[in-house]
């Protein structure tokens, strides 16, 4: 009944598709040991050999290959996992992102130490700092504002309601005493931490600061300072995985030990590389022989006739390919996936996009209809378990500290479709829509971004705007004029900026041709509060000073643009610090951690002779992500234009005491002349809008001054992913009326809409200068009425993207379901087990959501129409 | 030039329903009829206004206080405001912690507003789209609404009337210039009917009607019929309508506009909690004979959910 009143909850997919994404959806991961059990074994045996590091990877990587367990299951059509089981995590030992998840967070009783112990040093410290008097009033004002620091708890990995994780007992046994404590010292996250250190990175009191916080277990990110952080991993890139299926392995590895043979006279650090790579390509050729074996083995122990009948045709692909070049679309597929799922199980949690899938599957498709060997149907059920596969293999055992701000699938990885061909024509094909199709059928929970030019066909858009009537929220949109132009600002060619795909959540590169985008993060309202403040932060837990530059006492300045230079010295010191800390974290990626599985299939790493965390690839980058938030940061500045310079209402000292007191205890008065200020960001307002605009690419400009530690560029994006919530959470009040522990305002969507309908915010975020923007997010929330189910109605919603593109919008990606829609879910999600929303950057099942970004999302205007 | 003010209650940008391509609506004050299942009961006065959401009010007294003429006071567990006083000034919607109280209606003058619907011109000009006037009854404000027809016409904007059809009828020459399209409210034919249930009788608007297509023709006026469950949504009614269609010869578009279920909630707000009447739904089959019933008769039809 529900389904044929609300647009969003028709479900079109095959019996088979529904099973798998149900068991995508409701299975509890298991976590496996075979990665990092296999992985160590060959690692320590080779500990006091004089192997290079890169040689050691392969060959330790190697031992997992030819090690480690197979699932195949009766729904598969496309065969491979990168686990033992049907849906499960391998453990990035070596890199070590979650290994203190790990050691903590299977046991109810270790969580509880490690929690005590952080609270025990953090409380010694703040007594060192403020005495006991002094810690109690900090206490006591963060409890006045309502806002308490996210918590471990108790809840352990395999119970917790968000991101659960089940371990079998004995291989819980084998993490915890032999493997865990053997790489304690020597992971990347761990020698980050030492480096950090070492470095003295951290200016004023904030290293001491840091260092008592409370740790967390996980370990994906660090701070560089107050207002900045770094992601440990590299990672967001495309494999070339276009060579693969046009040559095959065998072919790529004849041409690699041929360049080995060639070049006698090399450096040995260059052979080594090419040895290294060479035994990559040997190991991926050993996973699908493996794979192939398997298929055999179920083909012997199977007696129902129909799944041998399966298993069969799915031998037959595997015993061609990735070994040999593809000759039909199943084929390529296949090869795809296997290529994927390999070099992803060599490195776990990196995301690794698909790419533009429409174009490298087409050449297989469009001979394969034409000889009637396969038909769309076919070819369409076929991608829709693609798009399955590939979202389950991108979740993280995230801390249960974070499990309110985060869900099981991080639907980035997204597939981009659509666009334009490399010499500037329309790409858009049969997959395209099959591909759109898909992702309805599907629900897989991935982005899918198209790509829009002024040649578009009609009909793409109309599918478009009907998928996003039907609550397809996970198709999102790019602006090639403007993405395209952004891409040439960073020394991309012509032909590689025309082919560019999304990597990460929003995030450009050029398929097989971009080494890595690593990320790091500005914070931007903390950065502000440096400004208020002549260089010290004022946190929940305190004041610390000279965790910035010394830029003045703002009741001194006499005019905004003043205070705006101070603001701008503060975030030009913000960036130095991401320099800073990229720079050391990517050395000790080139010196402990190469990657030869990513070099073998990345352009530019065997003509240079170099792994891709030393450059190899033929571009490489660092993002820095604006966060917490451009909206936030810009109605904040505002309010300090407006109501301190120009009306005189209130001083800065009168602005700072309203924030520590979180606008209450008298300072109400404020709030209030704040939150009747109007025309805010988002409003169409020009004023405001210039200085966006102004503020924005004062920042931009300052990313074009360095360089990456592998020869990249900086370049900002500006996307939040779940951040906007969590930082909402730890964060004081901020200058333009959000009060301390609310979320921020999500990536680049504005904060204080007054308006009704959705173009005075479209108006005002096109005001940014994009082509600087190497990527962003532009949430919308519309109520289905709001596309409408006419043709008519539909036609105004893509005049009303295509009109936002050409005031200069880079992205938009619509999170078309009702408020009422929502509410339910969070009343009987069972119900309502495919919704997709837009969170930060990527799609995410919003019952799989936790309940404060599921709150914030239902907090963001919703643009209707009835 | 001197610009005039006028009183606005909302604008709407992207709005895909009422006219062509996208628009903006400007919803203007005041409105001669009481239809009893009015959508917009705040539009119905002509002067502005300050709501009161009773349910949610904590009682704090904060505005009661903060009135500077003292037009309000707690009597009976409720904020009571004596009209007689209240200079609508807004000062204790401001100041209101939970926000119960919000001023219905604003001063706007033609310079400001026009400013305001120009800034997306961007999106009318991609879609054919333009500003749209609605209310209340537009005409009410008839100047003003005319200072802001002539000045949308001089920057190119298309222009629509959203009319309840009930003004006087010298009004047309002036509006036929600057209304490149009237969307037209026909309700009930019966004439006793009618002012049953808006208080008013319906010649004027009939009249007016068959006065403006005369000279517009067909394809810049349309006929919106709201289909409100026992009124209008019985075949003979529909019949009556179709009827007066045939003889003005109208043969454009006919728009069917579905009655939204309301809450009481948003006449509470303006203090006309009793005159809400839940008028019940539409069925989809219901919907469905009136629109074939159209069609057989060769009009093509807009459903406007």
């Amino acid at each position: 009944m529900i389904e044929t009143l609300v647009p969003e909850l028709i479900d079109k997919a095959s019996s088979r598709i529904k099973r798998l994404r149900r068991r995508y959806l409701d299975d509890t991961p298991i976590v496996s040991i075979e990665r990092a059990k296999y992985y160590t074994e060959k690692w320590k045996e080779t500990e006091n050999s004089d192997l290079s590091y890169n040689i050691r990877v392969a060959i330790s990587m190697k031992n997992v290959f030819e090690k480690m367990g197979f699932n195949i299951d009766p729904d598969d059509r496309i065969a491979g996992t990168w686990t033992e089981n049907f849906l499960g995590i391998p453990i990035d030992i070596e890199r070590g992102l979650f290994n203190r998840v790990f050691e903590v967070e299977f046991d109810k009783k270790t969580m509880k130490n490690f929690a005590k112990e952080g609270t025990k040093g953090f409380m010694s410290y703040m007594i060192r700092k403020y005495g006991s008097e002094g810690l109690l009033k900090t206490l006591d004002h963060s409890k006045k504002i309502g806002v308490t620091m996210p918590e471990l708890g108790t809840d352990t990995l395999d119970i917790r309601k968000i991101n659960s994780y089940k371990i079998k007992e004995r291989d819980k046994e084998t993490l915890l005493q032999d493997l865990l404590p053997y790489w304690k010292e020597i992971t990347i996250a761990n020698r980050l931490g030492k480096a950090f250190d070492e470095s003295k990175i951290y200016p004023g009191e904030f290293g001491d600061f840091i260092r008592n916080l409370p740790r967390s277990t996980g370990q994906s990110d660090m701070v560089t300072s107050i207002g900045s952080a770094l992601g440990v991993w590299q990672g967001h890139l495309i494999l070339d995985h276009e060579k693969p299926i046009r040559k095959g392995l065998l072919a790529m590895k004849e041409e690699v030990q041929e360049l080995i043979k060639s070049s006698e006279k090399i450096p040995p650090h260059e052979k080594e590389f090419l040895e290294s790579v060479n035994i990559a390509l040997e190991s991926v050729i050993i996973y699908s022989k493996r794979l192939t074996e398997m298929i055999r083995n179920a083909i012997r122990d199977t007696r129902d006739t129909s799944s041998k009948e399966i298993l069969n045709q799915m031998l037959k692909i595997c015993q061609r390919v990735p070994l040999y070049p593809a000759q039909t679309f199943k084929e390529a597929v296949q090869s795809y996936w296997t290529v994927k799922t390999a070099v992803e199980l060599a490195m776990p949690f990196n995301v690794h996009s698909p790419g533009r899938l429409d174009q490298l599957f087409y050449p297989y498709y469009k001979k394969d209809i034409a000889v009637g060997r396969i038909t769309s149907e076919e070819a369409r059920e076929l991608i829709e378990e693609l798009f399955l596969k590939v979202m389950s293999h991108n979740m993280r055992p995230n801390s249960n500290a974070s499990s309110d701000f985060s869900q099981r699938y991080e639907g980035s990885e997204p597939v981009t479709l659509g666009g334009l061909t490399s010499t500037g024509e329309d790409a858009t094909n049969e997959l395209t829509y099959i591909m759109l199709e898909a992702a309805d059928r599907s629900r897989a929970s991935l982005n899918f971004a198209v790509r829009i030019h002024k040649n578009s066909p009609e009909e793409l858009l109309m599918k478009i705007a009907d998928l996003h009537y039907h609550g397809v929220s996970s198709v999102s949109l790019m602006n090639d004029e403007i993405c395209i132009k952004a891409l040439l600002n960073r020394g991309f060619t012509t032909e590689d900026a025309n082919g560019y795909a999304i990597t990460g959540c929003v995030d450009m590169c050029s398929p097989g041709k971009t080494g890595g985008e690593g990320f790091s993060s500005i914070l931007l309202c903390r950065t502000l509060d440096l400004a208020l403040r002549n260089g010290d932060s004022q946190t929940l837990v305190g004041l610390v000073k000279n965790a910035g530059l010394k830029t003045g006492d703002p009741d001194n300045f006499v005019n905004f643009n003043e205070f705006l230079n101070a603001f701008f010295a503060q975030s030009d010191f913000m960036i130095k610090k991401i320099v800073e800390g990229s720079s050391i974290r990517d050395e000790l990626y080139a010196k402990y951690l190469p990657a030869p599985y990513i070099s073998a299939f990345m352009q530019g790493c065997l003509e240079s002779k170099r792994d891709i965390t030393e450059g190899g690839a033929i571009y490489d980058c660092e993002g820095i992500l604006f966060m917490t938030s451009i909206a936030n940061t810009i109605d904040s500045l505002y309010v300090i234009k407006k109501l301190i310079f120009e009306q005189k209402k209130f001083t800065f000292k009168e602005l700072i005491a309203a924030i520590d007191h979180n606008f209450n205890n008298g300072y109400e008065h404020i709030h209030n002349l704040i939150m009747n200020l109007e025309g805010k960001w988002g409003n169409g307002n020009p004023e405001s809008d210039e200085l966006a605009r102004r503020v924005t690419s004062h920042m931009f400009n300052e990313t074009y001054k360095y360089k990456t530690y592998k020869d990249g560029f900086y370049a900002p994006f500006i996307n939040s992913m779940t951040t906007h919530t969590y930082d909402g959470r730890i964060s004081i009040a901020t200058p333009d009326g959000r009060l301390g522990g609310k979320p921020f305002a999500a990536s680049c969507n504005p904060y204080n809409v007054e308006r009704r309908g959705p173009t005075g915010v479209l108006r005002s975020v096109s005001a940014l200068e994009y082509q600087h923007v190497m990527g962003c997010a532009v949430n919308i929330r519309m109520h289905p009425s709001g596309i409408g189910k006419s043709e008519e109605s539909k036609k105004k919603w893509i005049s009303l993207i295509k009109t936002y593109f050409q005031l200069g919008g880079e992205q938009l990606q619509p999170t078309v379901v009702s408020t009422e829609v929502l509410k339910a879910a969070q009343l009987n999600p069972e119900n309502y087990r495919n919704i997709i929303v837009k969170v930060g950057g990527y799609s995410a099942y919003f019952t799989d959501l936790g309940r404060e970004i599921q709150d914030e999302i239902i907090s963001r205007t919703e643009h209707s129409m009835v | 030039m001197s610009f005039m003010n006028g009183i606005v209650f909302d604008i709407q940008n992207y709005a895909i329903y009422d006219g062509p391509g996208i628009r903006t609506i400007v919803f203007l004050k005041g409105c001669p009829l009481k239809c009893e299942w009015c959508q917009n009961p705040e539009s119905q006065q002509l002067s502005p206004e300050v709501s009161y959401f009773k349910e949610k009010c904590q009682l704090c007294e904060i505005c009661v206080h903060s009135c500077p003429n003292n037009a309000l006071q707690l009597i009976n567990d409720e904020i009571v405001r004596d009209k007689a006083l209240c200079t609508t000034c807004g000062i204790c919607a401001e100041n209101c912690p939970n926000k119960v109280m919000e001023i219905i209606g604003w001063k706007a003058n033609v310079e400001e507003l026009v400013e305001k619907v120009l800034a997306d011109k961007p999106f009318y000009d991609n879609s054919g789209g333009g500003a749209t006037f609605s209310g209340g009854e537009p005409t009410m404000q008839i100047s003003f609404l005319l200072q802001l027809l002539k000045a949308m016409k001089k920057q190119k904007v298309h222009t629509a009337l959203e009319t309840c059809g009930y003004f006087n009828e010298e009004l047309i020459d002036e509006l036929v210039k600057y209304v490149d399209l009237f969307l037209f409210d026909i309700k009930i034919i019966d004439r006793d009917k009618h002012k049953a249930f808006t208080g008013v009788f319906n010649e004027k608007i009939l009249a007016n009607f068959s006065k403006v297509l005369s000279i517009v023709g067909s394809k810049r006026i349309i006929p919106r019929i709201p289909l409100i469950p026992g009124v209008n949504t019985d075949l003979i009614t529909i019949q009556q309508i179709i009827k007066f269609l045939q003889q003005t010869h109208y043969d454009g578009q006919v728009h069917l506009m579905p009655y939204n279920k309301l809450t009481k909630t948003k006449y509470e707000k303006v203090g006309m909690g009793d005159l809400f009447k839940d008028m019940g739904e539409l069925t989809d089959e219901n919907l469905d004979i009136i629109t074939n019933l159209f069609e057989e008769h060769s009009y093509e039809v807009i459903v406007n959910h």
